[in-house]
Protein backbone atom coordinates (compact mmCIF):
# COMPACT_ATOMS: atom_id res chain seq x y z
CA UNK A 1 0.00 0.00 0.00
CA UNK A 2 1.49 3.27 -1.25
CA UNK A 3 0.59 6.28 1.16
CA UNK A 4 -2.02 8.29 -0.23
CA UNK A 5 -0.97 11.50 1.25
CA UNK A 6 2.66 12.17 2.58
CA UNK A 7 2.12 13.16 6.45
CA UNK A 8 3.48 16.37 5.51
CA UNK A 9 0.27 17.37 3.21
CA UNK A 10 -2.13 15.91 6.31
CA UNK A 11 -3.00 18.23 8.68
CA UNK A 12 -3.78 16.66 11.83
CA UNK A 13 -7.12 18.04 12.86
CA UNK A 14 -8.85 17.80 9.29
CA UNK A 15 -8.76 14.06 10.05
CA UNK A 16 -9.57 12.86 6.40
CA UNK A 17 -10.86 9.93 6.19
CA UNK A 18 -8.73 8.63 3.27
CA UNK A 19 -10.06 4.79 1.75
CA UNK A 20 -7.18 2.73 0.85
CA UNK A 21 -6.95 2.24 -2.51
CA UNK A 22 -8.84 -0.79 -3.25
CA UNK A 23 -10.69 -0.38 -6.14
CA UNK A 24 -9.03 -2.23 -8.44
CA UNK A 25 -10.43 -5.76 -8.13
CA UNK A 26 -7.20 -6.79 -10.53
CA UNK A 27 -4.17 -5.32 -8.73
CA UNK A 28 -5.76 -5.20 -5.21
CA UNK A 29 -4.73 -8.40 -2.83
CA UNK A 30 -7.19 -10.80 -1.21
CA UNK A 31 -8.98 -8.80 1.88
CA UNK A 32 -8.24 -10.23 5.35
CA UNK A 33 -10.82 -11.24 7.39
CA UNK A 34 -11.27 -7.38 8.41
CA UNK A 35 -12.04 -6.22 4.94
CA UNK A 36 -8.35 -4.83 4.07
CA UNK A 37 -6.64 -5.63 1.08
CA UNK A 38 -3.26 -6.14 1.51
CA UNK A 39 0.27 -5.09 0.28
CA UNK A 40 3.19 -7.22 0.24
CA UNK A 41 4.62 -8.36 2.99
CA UNK A 42 7.33 -6.35 4.36
CA UNK A 43 7.88 -7.54 8.13
CA UNK A 44 7.95 -11.73 7.99
CA UNK A 45 8.72 -13.44 11.54
CA UNK A 46 8.96 -17.86 11.26
CA UNK A 47 9.31 -19.35 14.33
CA UNK A 48 11.16 -16.91 16.21
CA UNK A 49 12.41 -17.41 19.45
CA UNK A 50 14.21 -15.11 22.04
CA UNK A 51 15.99 -16.26 25.35
CA UNK A 52 17.27 -14.77 28.17
CA UNK A 53 19.60 -17.26 29.82
CA UNK A 54 17.46 -19.63 30.76
CA UNK A 55 13.84 -17.65 30.27
CA UNK A 56 12.62 -17.99 26.88
CA UNK A 57 10.25 -15.10 26.42
CA UNK A 58 9.54 -15.45 22.24
CA UNK A 59 8.63 -19.39 22.06
CA UNK A 60 7.97 -19.76 18.41
CA UNK A 61 6.36 -16.88 17.49
CA UNK A 62 4.76 -16.37 13.31
CA UNK A 63 3.84 -13.23 11.92
CA UNK A 64 3.24 -11.54 8.58
CA UNK A 65 2.80 -7.69 8.40
CA UNK A 66 2.25 -6.84 4.52
CA UNK A 67 2.56 -2.98 3.66
CA UNK A 68 -0.01 -0.44 4.83
CA UNK A 69 -0.92 -2.95 7.37
CA UNK A 70 -2.02 -1.84 10.87
CA UNK A 71 -0.81 -4.55 13.30
CA UNK A 72 -2.00 -4.37 17.04
CA UNK A 73 -0.25 -6.60 19.64
CA UNK A 74 -2.08 -6.79 22.74
CA UNK A 75 -2.11 -9.25 26.12
CA UNK A 76 -1.17 -9.92 29.23
CA UNK A 77 2.19 -7.82 31.12
CA UNK A 78 5.45 -10.46 30.30
CA UNK A 79 4.12 -11.93 27.16
CA UNK A 80 6.58 -11.05 24.66
CA UNK A 81 4.80 -8.34 22.92
CA UNK A 82 7.47 -5.77 23.35
CA UNK A 83 10.37 -8.09 22.87
CA UNK A 84 8.60 -9.26 19.24
CA UNK A 85 8.19 -5.65 18.81
CA UNK A 86 11.99 -5.37 19.28
CA UNK A 87 13.01 -7.99 17.20
CA UNK A 88 11.66 -6.38 14.48
CA UNK A 89 13.77 -3.99 14.16
CA UNK A 90 16.70 -6.45 15.92
CA UNK A 91 16.65 -3.96 19.39
CA UNK A 92 16.49 -7.97 20.60
CA UNK A 93 18.32 -10.84 18.77
CA UNK A 94 16.31 -13.44 17.98
CA UNK A 95 17.80 -16.34 19.45
CA UNK A 96 16.62 -18.71 16.71
CA UNK A 97 14.09 -18.62 13.94
CA UNK A 98 14.05 -16.21 10.94
CA UNK A 99 13.56 -12.54 10.98
CA UNK A 100 12.45 -11.26 7.27
CA UNK A 101 12.54 -7.46 6.46
CA UNK A 102 11.43 -6.51 3.13
CA UNK A 103 12.84 -9.78 1.83
CA UNK A 104 16.36 -10.08 3.74
CA UNK A 105 17.36 -11.72 6.33
CA UNK A 106 18.51 -10.36 9.74
CA UNK A 107 17.45 -13.13 11.93
CA UNK A 108 19.42 -16.89 12.21
CA UNK A 109 17.05 -17.91 9.61
CA UNK A 110 15.33 -21.24 9.18
CA UNK A 111 17.13 -24.47 9.79
CA UNK A 112 15.61 -25.98 6.51
CA UNK A 113 16.32 -22.62 4.53
CA UNK A 114 19.72 -21.37 2.81
CA UNK A 115 19.78 -17.69 4.01
CA UNK A 116 20.43 -15.70 0.26
CA UNK A 117 20.63 -12.56 1.59
CA UNK A 118 21.54 -11.47 4.83
CA UNK A 119 21.28 -8.00 6.03
CA UNK A 120 22.85 -5.31 9.25
CA UNK A 121 20.89 -4.33 11.95
CA UNK A 122 21.82 -0.82 11.42
CA UNK A 123 20.56 -1.03 7.79
CA UNK A 124 17.20 -2.70 8.70
CA UNK A 125 17.17 0.14 11.60
CA UNK A 126 17.11 2.96 9.09
CA UNK A 127 13.79 1.59 7.41
CA UNK A 128 12.25 1.27 10.81
CA UNK A 129 10.99 4.09 13.01
CA UNK A 130 10.37 2.98 16.77
CA UNK A 131 8.45 4.87 19.23
CA UNK A 132 8.60 4.02 22.84
CA UNK A 133 6.93 4.65 26.08
CA UNK A 134 9.45 7.12 27.15
CA UNK A 135 9.80 9.48 24.49
CA UNK A 136 13.87 9.90 25.28
CA UNK A 137 14.05 13.16 23.87
CA UNK A 138 17.07 14.99 23.82
CA UNK A 139 16.56 17.64 27.04
CA UNK A 140 18.97 19.92 25.88
CA UNK A 141 18.27 20.76 22.59
CA UNK A 142 14.89 22.37 21.03
CA UNK A 143 11.65 20.05 19.36
CA UNK A 144 13.00 20.76 16.38
CA UNK A 145 16.61 19.96 16.86
CA UNK A 146 15.44 16.90 18.18
CA UNK A 147 13.47 16.12 15.03
CA UNK A 148 16.84 17.34 12.96
CA UNK A 149 19.42 15.57 14.68
CA UNK A 150 19.13 11.99 13.24
CA UNK A 151 18.25 14.02 9.71
CA UNK A 152 21.85 14.90 10.36
CA UNK A 153 24.09 12.10 12.11
CA UNK A 154 21.72 9.35 9.85
CA UNK A 155 21.25 10.97 6.69
CA UNK A 156 23.97 12.99 6.01
CA UNK A 157 21.66 16.43 5.07
CA UNK A 158 23.02 19.39 6.46
CA UNK A 159 21.98 21.80 8.84
CA UNK A 160 19.35 23.50 6.65
CA UNK A 161 17.71 21.11 4.80
CA UNK A 162 17.71 18.81 8.28
CA UNK A 163 15.90 21.86 9.60
CA UNK A 164 13.61 22.52 6.84
CA UNK A 165 12.77 18.48 7.12
CA UNK A 166 12.46 18.64 10.21
CA UNK A 167 10.06 21.79 10.72
CA UNK A 168 7.71 20.07 7.93
CA UNK A 169 7.44 17.07 10.38
CA UNK A 170 6.60 18.87 12.83
CA UNK A 171 3.90 20.43 11.64
CA UNK A 172 2.87 17.21 10.08
CA UNK A 173 2.23 15.84 13.90
CA UNK A 174 0.92 19.19 14.77
CA UNK A 175 3.85 20.38 16.70
CA UNK A 176 5.26 23.11 14.39
CA UNK A 177 3.92 25.82 17.05
CA UNK A 178 5.98 24.30 19.71
CA UNK A 179 9.07 23.48 17.39
CA UNK A 180 11.47 26.02 19.30
CA UNK A 181 10.69 24.57 22.86
CA UNK A 182 12.29 22.68 24.71
CA UNK A 183 11.24 19.18 26.17
CA UNK A 184 11.07 20.38 29.50
CA UNK A 185 8.22 23.03 28.27
CA UNK A 186 5.80 20.19 26.80
CA UNK A 187 3.33 18.43 28.07
CA UNK A 188 4.15 14.42 27.67
CA UNK A 189 1.52 14.35 24.78
CA UNK A 190 3.70 17.09 23.19
CA UNK A 191 6.68 14.82 23.78
CA UNK A 192 5.36 11.90 22.36
CA UNK A 193 3.85 13.70 19.72
CA UNK A 194 7.55 15.53 18.90
CA UNK A 195 9.74 11.71 19.30
CA UNK A 196 6.70 10.27 16.29
CA UNK A 197 7.80 12.97 14.17
CA UNK A 198 11.65 12.16 15.03
CA UNK A 199 11.13 8.38 13.83
CA UNK A 200 9.08 9.97 10.78
CA UNK A 201 11.45 12.04 9.84
CA UNK A 202 13.77 9.62 8.67
CA UNK A 203 10.73 8.39 6.30
CA UNK A 204 10.30 4.74 7.57
CA UNK A 205 8.64 2.07 5.48
CA UNK A 206 7.39 0.85 8.80
CA UNK A 207 6.75 1.80 12.28
CA UNK A 208 6.52 0.37 15.47
CA UNK A 209 5.09 1.70 18.73
CA UNK A 210 5.84 0.43 21.88
CA UNK A 211 2.94 1.27 24.46
CA UNK A 212 3.47 4.76 23.32
CA UNK A 213 0.54 6.29 25.41
CA UNK A 214 1.06 3.97 28.59
CA UNK A 215 3.70 7.04 30.28
CA UNK A 216 0.76 9.91 29.68
CA UNK A 217 -1.67 11.22 32.05
CA UNK A 218 -5.14 9.93 30.50
CA UNK A 219 -6.11 13.83 29.23
CA UNK A 220 -3.00 13.92 27.14
CA UNK A 221 -3.89 10.31 25.42
CA UNK A 222 -6.07 11.69 22.38
CA UNK A 223 -3.56 13.66 21.11
CA UNK A 224 -1.24 11.28 20.85
CA UNK A 225 -3.94 8.78 18.87
CA UNK A 226 -5.14 11.31 16.93
CA UNK A 227 -1.47 11.67 15.57
CA UNK A 228 -1.03 7.94 15.05
CA UNK A 229 -4.74 7.80 13.36
CA UNK A 230 -3.61 10.15 10.89
CA UNK A 231 -0.31 8.35 9.98
CA UNK A 232 -2.61 5.04 9.97
CA UNK A 233 -4.80 6.86 7.51
CA UNK A 234 -1.98 8.14 5.93
CA UNK A 235 -1.46 4.30 4.75
CA UNK A 236 1.48 4.10 7.05
CA UNK A 237 2.50 0.07 8.02
CA UNK A 238 2.20 0.12 11.69
CA UNK A 239 2.74 -2.21 14.21
CA UNK A 240 1.61 -1.06 17.86
CA UNK A 241 1.46 -2.55 21.16
CA UNK A 242 -0.78 -0.99 22.96
CA UNK A 243 -3.13 -1.50 25.82
CA UNK A 244 -5.74 1.09 24.37
CA UNK A 245 -7.97 -2.05 22.87
CA UNK A 246 -10.63 0.41 21.29
CA UNK A 247 -8.02 2.28 19.20
CA UNK A 248 -6.83 -0.92 18.48
CA UNK A 249 -9.97 -2.10 17.17
CA UNK A 250 -10.55 0.92 15.48
CA UNK A 251 -7.29 0.96 13.27
CA UNK A 252 -6.32 -2.81 13.90
CA UNK A 253 -6.18 -4.44 10.57
CA UNK A 254 -4.83 -7.69 12.23
CA UNK A 255 -5.22 -8.06 16.34
CA UNK A 256 -2.65 -10.38 17.74
CA UNK A 257 -3.08 -11.70 21.25
CA UNK A 258 -0.29 -12.90 22.97
CA UNK A 259 0.32 -14.36 25.70
CA UNK A 260 3.34 -16.85 27.40
CA UNK A 261 5.74 -16.17 24.58
CA UNK A 262 3.38 -17.13 22.30
CA UNK A 263 0.69 -16.07 19.17
CA UNK A 264 -2.89 -17.01 20.80
CA UNK A 265 -5.05 -15.63 18.38
CA UNK A 266 -5.32 -13.37 15.55
CA UNK A 267 -8.29 -11.16 13.83
CA UNK A 268 -9.43 -8.21 13.09
CA UNK A 269 -11.94 -6.31 15.09
CA UNK A 270 -13.80 -9.03 15.56
CA UNK A 271 -11.53 -10.62 17.88
CA UNK A 272 -12.67 -8.09 20.73
CA UNK A 273 -16.26 -9.09 20.17
CA UNK A 274 -15.83 -12.83 19.42
CA UNK A 275 -12.36 -14.33 20.59
CA UNK A 276 -12.51 -17.91 19.85
CA UNK A 277 -9.36 -18.26 22.62
CA UNK A 278 -10.63 -19.26 26.14
CA UNK A 279 -7.36 -17.51 26.98
CA UNK A 280 -8.43 -14.47 24.63
CA UNK A 281 -11.73 -14.46 26.54
CA UNK A 282 -10.51 -14.45 29.95
CA UNK A 283 -7.70 -11.63 29.32
CA UNK A 284 -10.56 -9.23 27.40
CA UNK A 285 -13.10 -10.01 29.67
CA UNK A 286 -10.65 -8.93 32.53
CA UNK A 287 -9.57 -5.60 30.57
CA UNK A 288 -12.70 -4.43 28.61
CA UNK B 1 25.11 40.24 3.85
CA UNK B 2 25.42 41.01 6.89
CA UNK B 3 22.05 42.51 8.95
CA UNK B 4 20.29 40.94 12.58
CA UNK B 5 16.98 41.87 11.19
CA UNK B 6 15.38 41.71 7.88
CA UNK B 7 12.20 42.07 6.57
CA UNK B 8 9.13 41.70 4.09
CA UNK B 9 6.38 44.32 3.24
CA UNK B 10 3.66 43.21 1.34
CA UNK B 11 2.30 46.01 -0.98
CA UNK B 12 5.64 47.72 -0.45
CA UNK B 13 5.71 49.78 -3.85
CA UNK B 14 2.41 51.59 -2.32
CA UNK B 15 1.66 54.66 -0.24
CA UNK B 16 1.31 52.98 3.64
CA UNK B 17 3.84 50.26 1.64
CA UNK B 18 6.85 52.25 1.21
CA UNK B 19 6.50 54.51 4.38
CA UNK B 20 6.57 50.94 6.35
CA UNK B 21 9.51 49.84 4.27
CA UNK B 22 11.51 53.17 4.79
CA UNK B 23 10.71 53.57 8.81
CA UNK B 24 11.63 49.92 9.07
CA UNK B 25 15.03 50.34 7.07
CA UNK B 26 16.07 53.33 8.85
CA UNK B 27 16.14 51.21 11.96
CA UNK B 28 18.67 48.73 10.63
CA UNK B 29 16.56 46.48 9.01
CA UNK B 30 17.31 44.94 5.36
CA UNK B 31 13.83 45.17 4.06
CA UNK B 32 12.38 43.25 1.02
CA UNK B 33 10.14 45.29 -0.79
CA UNK B 34 7.25 42.80 -2.48
CA UNK B 35 4.79 44.00 -4.86
CA UNK B 36 2.69 42.97 -7.38
CA UNK B 37 4.65 45.83 -9.28
CA UNK B 38 8.17 45.00 -9.40
CA UNK B 39 8.42 48.26 -11.12
CA UNK B 40 7.10 50.26 -8.34
CA UNK B 41 8.99 47.72 -5.21
CA UNK B 42 12.45 48.54 -7.09
CA UNK B 43 12.22 52.40 -7.49
CA UNK B 44 11.50 52.02 -3.48
CA UNK B 45 14.07 50.01 -2.71
CA UNK B 46 16.31 51.93 -5.18
CA UNK B 47 14.71 55.15 -3.17
CA UNK B 48 15.81 53.55 0.67
CA UNK B 49 19.37 52.20 -0.72
CA UNK B 50 20.19 55.79 -2.09
CA UNK B 51 19.23 56.69 1.83
CA UNK B 52 21.84 54.49 3.14
CA UNK B 53 19.30 51.73 3.88
CA UNK B 54 19.24 48.17 2.77
CA UNK B 55 17.02 47.10 0.88
CA UNK B 56 16.11 44.60 -2.30
CA UNK B 57 12.62 44.65 -4.64
CA UNK B 58 10.75 41.37 -4.78
CA UNK B 59 7.45 41.02 -7.21
CA UNK B 60 4.69 39.21 -5.01
CA UNK B 61 1.28 38.74 -6.07
CA UNK B 62 -0.53 37.93 -2.83
CA UNK B 63 -3.47 36.32 -4.65
CA UNK B 64 -1.75 33.56 -5.88
CA UNK B 65 -1.17 31.82 -3.02
CA UNK B 66 0.88 29.06 -3.47
CA UNK B 67 3.68 31.04 -5.66
CA UNK B 68 3.28 33.88 -2.83
CA UNK B 69 4.00 31.35 -0.33
CA UNK B 70 6.94 29.71 -2.33
CA UNK B 71 8.17 33.07 -3.02
CA UNK B 72 8.31 34.35 0.75
CA UNK B 73 9.68 30.74 1.44
CA UNK B 74 12.73 31.41 -0.90
CA UNK B 75 13.35 34.69 0.47
CA UNK B 76 13.45 33.55 3.94
CA UNK B 77 16.13 30.58 3.35
CA UNK B 78 17.83 33.40 1.44
CA UNK B 79 18.08 36.00 4.23
CA UNK B 80 15.79 34.40 7.47
CA UNK B 81 12.62 37.23 7.96
CA UNK B 82 12.19 38.05 11.20
CA UNK B 83 9.38 40.57 10.06
CA UNK B 84 6.91 40.00 7.90
CA UNK B 85 3.94 43.00 7.20
CA UNK B 86 0.72 42.15 5.38
CA UNK B 87 0.10 45.50 3.56
CA UNK B 88 -1.05 44.36 0.44
CA UNK B 89 -4.62 44.90 -0.19
CA UNK B 90 -7.12 46.00 -2.63
CA UNK B 91 -9.97 48.69 -1.85
CA UNK B 92 -13.16 48.89 -3.63
CA UNK B 93 -16.00 51.12 -3.16
CA UNK B 94 -19.53 51.54 -4.30
CA UNK B 95 -23.28 50.70 -3.39
CA UNK B 96 -23.85 47.03 -2.39
CA UNK B 97 -26.85 46.58 -4.25
CA UNK B 98 -24.49 46.67 -7.23
CA UNK B 99 -21.12 44.72 -6.29
CA UNK B 100 -20.68 41.95 -8.74
CA UNK B 101 -19.77 38.76 -7.21
CA UNK B 102 -15.84 38.66 -9.65
CA UNK B 103 -15.61 42.15 -7.66
CA UNK B 104 -16.35 40.77 -4.03
CA UNK B 105 -14.11 37.92 -4.90
CA UNK B 106 -11.51 40.04 -5.91
CA UNK B 107 -11.22 41.88 -3.08
CA UNK B 108 -11.41 39.29 -0.74
CA UNK B 109 -8.92 37.05 -2.58
CA UNK B 110 -6.80 39.55 -2.06
CA UNK B 111 -6.98 41.04 1.12
CA UNK B 112 -8.50 38.25 3.25
CA UNK B 113 -7.41 35.11 1.54
CA UNK B 114 -3.89 36.37 0.31
CA UNK B 115 -3.62 37.61 3.77
CA UNK B 116 -4.20 34.54 5.34
CA UNK B 117 -2.00 32.32 3.43
CA UNK B 118 1.11 35.07 3.69
CA UNK B 119 0.56 34.77 7.40
CA UNK B 120 0.52 31.13 7.21
CA UNK B 121 3.59 31.24 5.04
CA UNK B 122 5.52 33.91 7.98
CA UNK B 123 4.35 31.19 10.56
CA UNK B 124 5.66 28.21 8.65
CA UNK B 125 9.12 30.26 8.66
CA UNK B 126 8.93 31.46 11.72
CA UNK B 127 8.09 28.89 14.31
CA UNK B 128 10.74 26.86 13.61
CA UNK B 129 13.21 29.37 14.75
CA UNK B 130 10.70 29.83 17.08
CA UNK B 131 11.14 33.49 16.96
CA UNK B 132 9.48 36.44 14.50
CA UNK B 133 6.94 38.94 14.52
CA UNK B 134 4.01 39.20 11.46
CA UNK B 135 2.38 42.73 11.18
CA UNK B 136 -1.17 42.49 9.27
CA UNK B 137 -2.40 46.03 7.95
CA UNK B 138 -6.07 46.45 9.01
CA UNK B 139 -8.01 49.23 9.03
CA UNK B 140 -10.27 51.64 11.25
CA UNK B 141 -12.68 49.40 9.07
CA UNK B 142 -12.11 46.28 11.11
CA UNK B 143 -13.84 47.76 13.37
CA UNK B 144 -16.57 50.34 11.90
CA UNK B 145 -18.11 50.62 8.83
CA UNK B 146 -16.96 53.51 6.57
CA UNK B 147 -18.81 56.30 5.16
CA UNK B 148 -18.35 55.66 1.99
CA UNK B 149 -20.10 52.47 0.44
CA UNK B 150 -17.14 50.23 1.34
CA UNK B 151 -18.75 47.07 2.40
CA UNK B 152 -16.82 44.57 0.94
CA UNK B 153 -13.43 46.36 1.76
CA UNK B 154 -15.14 46.96 5.53
CA UNK B 155 -15.71 43.15 5.60
CA UNK B 156 -12.45 41.93 4.50
CA UNK B 157 -10.47 44.13 6.68
CA UNK B 158 -12.70 42.97 10.12
CA UNK B 159 -11.99 39.40 8.49
CA UNK B 160 -7.73 40.66 8.76
CA UNK B 161 -8.18 41.59 12.37
CA UNK B 162 -9.86 38.52 13.25
CA UNK B 163 -6.85 36.77 10.98
CA UNK B 164 -4.73 38.22 13.35
CA UNK B 165 -6.32 37.91 16.60
CA UNK B 166 -6.32 34.09 16.10
CA UNK B 167 -3.30 33.48 14.68
CA UNK B 168 -1.46 35.48 18.17
CA UNK B 169 -3.54 33.05 20.04
CA UNK B 170 -2.90 30.12 18.51
CA UNK B 171 0.84 30.70 17.91
CA UNK B 172 1.19 32.58 21.19
CA UNK B 173 4.10 30.60 23.74
CA UNK B 174 6.02 30.01 20.15
CA UNK B 175 7.77 33.11 20.42
CA UNK B 176 6.47 34.57 17.80
CA UNK B 177 4.18 37.27 17.64
CA UNK B 178 1.13 38.60 15.73
CA UNK B 179 -0.61 42.29 15.75
CA UNK B 180 -1.93 43.83 13.41
CA UNK B 181 -2.12 48.27 12.78
CA UNK B 182 -5.24 49.82 11.69
CA UNK B 183 -4.60 52.74 9.77
CA UNK B 184 -7.35 55.98 8.92
CA UNK B 185 -7.59 57.70 6.24
CA UNK B 186 -4.19 58.39 4.92
CA UNK B 187 -3.14 60.01 1.11
CA UNK B 188 -1.91 57.67 -0.31
CA UNK B 189 -2.68 56.07 -4.20
CA UNK B 190 -5.90 53.86 -2.54
CA UNK B 191 -7.35 56.83 -1.02
CA UNK B 192 -6.69 60.01 -3.42
CA UNK B 193 -9.13 59.46 -5.78
CA UNK B 194 -11.56 59.70 -3.08
CA UNK B 195 -8.91 62.72 -1.29
CA UNK B 196 -9.28 64.81 -4.96
CA UNK B 197 -12.70 65.11 -3.95
CA UNK B 198 -12.24 68.44 -1.88
CA UNK B 199 -15.40 68.03 -0.34
CA UNK B 200 -14.90 64.72 0.77
CA UNK B 201 -10.88 65.37 2.41
CA UNK B 202 -12.12 68.19 3.86
CA UNK B 203 -14.46 66.25 5.82
CA UNK B 204 -12.41 63.64 6.25
CA UNK B 205 -10.21 66.05 8.09
CA UNK B 206 -13.20 68.12 10.49
CA UNK B 207 -13.82 64.18 11.11
CA UNK B 208 -10.65 63.05 12.91
CA UNK B 209 -9.80 64.84 16.32
CA UNK B 210 -6.33 65.62 15.19
CA UNK B 211 -7.83 68.09 12.38
CA UNK B 212 -5.33 65.73 9.51
CA UNK B 213 -5.02 62.82 7.28
CA UNK B 214 -2.50 60.54 8.72
CA UNK B 215 1.13 60.05 7.06
CA UNK B 216 2.58 56.44 5.80
CA UNK B 217 5.17 56.67 8.08
CA UNK B 218 3.17 57.12 11.41
CA UNK B 219 2.05 53.34 10.15
CA UNK B 220 5.14 52.65 9.63
CA UNK B 221 5.86 53.99 13.50
CA UNK B 222 3.26 51.53 14.43
CA UNK B 223 4.97 48.96 12.88
CA UNK B 224 8.36 49.31 13.86
CA UNK B 225 7.03 49.45 17.67
CA UNK B 226 4.89 45.96 17.28
CA UNK B 227 7.62 44.49 15.28
CA UNK B 228 10.35 45.29 18.21
CA UNK B 229 10.89 43.94 21.76
CA UNK B 230 9.55 47.05 22.98
CA UNK B 231 6.44 45.45 22.25
CA UNK B 232 7.71 41.68 23.55
CA UNK B 233 4.49 41.38 25.52
CA UNK B 234 2.32 42.47 23.13
CA UNK B 235 0.20 40.31 20.98
CA UNK B 236 -2.89 39.91 19.13
CA UNK B 237 -3.02 43.27 19.28
CA UNK B 238 -4.74 45.64 16.65
CA UNK B 239 -2.81 49.68 17.23
CA UNK B 240 -5.62 51.89 15.86
CA UNK B 241 -3.52 54.68 14.06
CA UNK B 242 -5.96 57.01 13.08
CA UNK B 243 -5.71 60.53 15.10
CA UNK B 244 -8.16 59.80 17.23
CA UNK B 245 -11.09 59.19 14.73
CA UNK B 246 -12.58 55.65 16.41
CA UNK B 247 -12.06 57.63 19.74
Amino acid sequence: MTPTAPPNDSPIRTNPTVPHDTNDPLTAPEPTASGHRLGEPIVELRGLRKSFGDLEVLKGIDLTVHRGEHVVLFGPSGSGKSTVLRSINMLEEPTAGSLRFDGVEYGPGLPDEAVVKRGKAIELRRSVGMVFQQFNLFPHLTALENVALPLRSVRGLSRAEAEHRAAETLRSVGMLVRAAHYPRQLSGGQQQRVAIARALALDPKVMLFDEPTSALDPELVGDVLATMRELAESGMTMVIVTHELGFAKEIGHMNVFMEDGQVVETGGAELFSAPTSPRTQKFLSAVL
Amino acid sequence: MSVDRTSLVTGGGGGIGSGIARVLAHRGDHVVVADLDEQRAAEVAAAIVADGGSARPARLDIADVEAAAAGLAAIDAETPLTTVVNNAALATSGPITEVRPEEYDRVMGVNVRGTFFLVQAALRAMLPRGAGNVVNICSTSSFTASTSDMTVYDTSKAAVKMITQAAAKEVAGSGVRVNGVAPGTLRTSLTSALLDDGGFANLEQTRIPLGRLGEPHEIGDAVAYLSSDAASYVTGHILVVDGGWLA
